[in-house]
């Protein structure tokens, strides 16, 4: 993961120093469907996620080559804003709050036949922050530092709320064994 | 929720934890190129723009330098040739329409007041006297 980070960083280098759009096409492609993923994970619709992705691009271009520390986590950090402002413009629609209603009251009454699937359902029920640290740990594969960069928060506070969320995890986990 | 799945250890819940995210639905492909194509086009543009935008301002700072460089040499330059012819021309009736038309304007403007006056001191001459030759 530490190796796409530097891969990613590599390539706005050169897109930076070079003006070189093929290097920035190269980290277009690395990152477009994580990022897309991200903000699906974060509620958005399919095609307002797309919105979402080249809105989020479109900022980061202007404002990636004054600072290359962690790229990553600035397009992130520029998504998570986006969103966060298409939220307050759009309000929530009440059509959309039964679906996901009606979706998680089909959940609770499944059994799980994977792991996998099993697993998922829990990190769905978690709050978005949590959400949002688990996919930027495990998907994205950002160092505690970096996901303590973009979301403004002490290195130590996200290695304790990741360390946290993994035993929330599995205790939920035991939990749900016991209730068999 | 219900399972029948053993507890994993951390580092199993982690790599499980992977493979979920790994496993979400994927982006459509073409969709993700059409705002790659509008990304770059943009992209693209900015440069232009940048370098249309930079020469300007260089140009235009190297002119304004060269035209002050140019005025205050220009200056000095005239000023300092009219001390000189000043100082070596002898004041004598023959020389006076020389020393005359090397002089700028207001230098020559001086020298028709003298004539009208049928003056031909020079104050800033060291020369206070001198013999005319006929």
């Amino acid at each position: 993961m530490g190796t796409m980070q530097n891969l990613a960083k590599n390539l706005l280098e050169q897109y930076c120093k070079n003006a070189d759009n093929t290097a920035f096409s190269k980290f277009y492609r690395l990152e477009a469907t994580r990022l897309w993923q991200f903000l699906r994970n974060r509620g958005c619709n399919e095609a307002g996620a797309y919105d979402l992705l080249s809105e989020t691009f479109l900022k980061f271009i202007q404002v990636v080559c004054k600072d290359l520390r962690s790229p990553v986590a600035l397009l992130y950090r520029i998504a998570i804003n986006s969103h966060i402002d298409q939220f307050r413009r759009d309000k929530a629609s009440p059509i959309d709050k039964i679906d996901i209603d009606v979706e998680q009251q089909a959940e609770e009454e499944t059994e799980f036949q994977d792991e996998k699937e099993y697993l998922q359902s829990v990190i769905k029920n978690l709050p978005q922050d949590e959400q949002n640290l688990l996919f930027m740990r495990y998907r994205v594969g950002l160092t505690h530092k970096e996901i303590a960069s973009m979301m403004d928060l002490p290195e130590g506070t996200v290695r304790r709320q990741g360390a946290s969320i993994i035993n929330k995890l599995k205790q939920q986990w035991q939990d749900d064994v016991n209730d068999a | 929720m219900t399972h029948r799945f053993t507890l994993p250890t951390e580092l199993e819940l982690e790599e499980l934890i992977i493979q979920v995210f790994e496993n979400m639905t994927s982006a459509d492909q073409s969709r993700l190129s059409v705002i790659e194509s509008r990304l770059l086009h943009k992209a693209q543009r900015k440069k232009e723009i940048n370098l249309n935008k930079t020469p300007w301002w260089i140009v235009l700072l190297l002119v304004g330098g060269f035209a002050t460089a140019a005025w205050w040499a220009d200056k000095l330059f005239f000023e300092e040739q009219n001390v000189e012819i000043t100082k070596d021309l002898p004041v004598s009736d023959g020389n006076i329409e020389a020393r005359e038309s090397s002089m700028n304007s207001t230098e020559s403007y001086k020298y028709e007041s003298e004539n009208n006056n049928e003056s031909y001191e020079d104050s800033e001459s060291p020369i206070i006297y001198q013999r005319e030759s006929f």
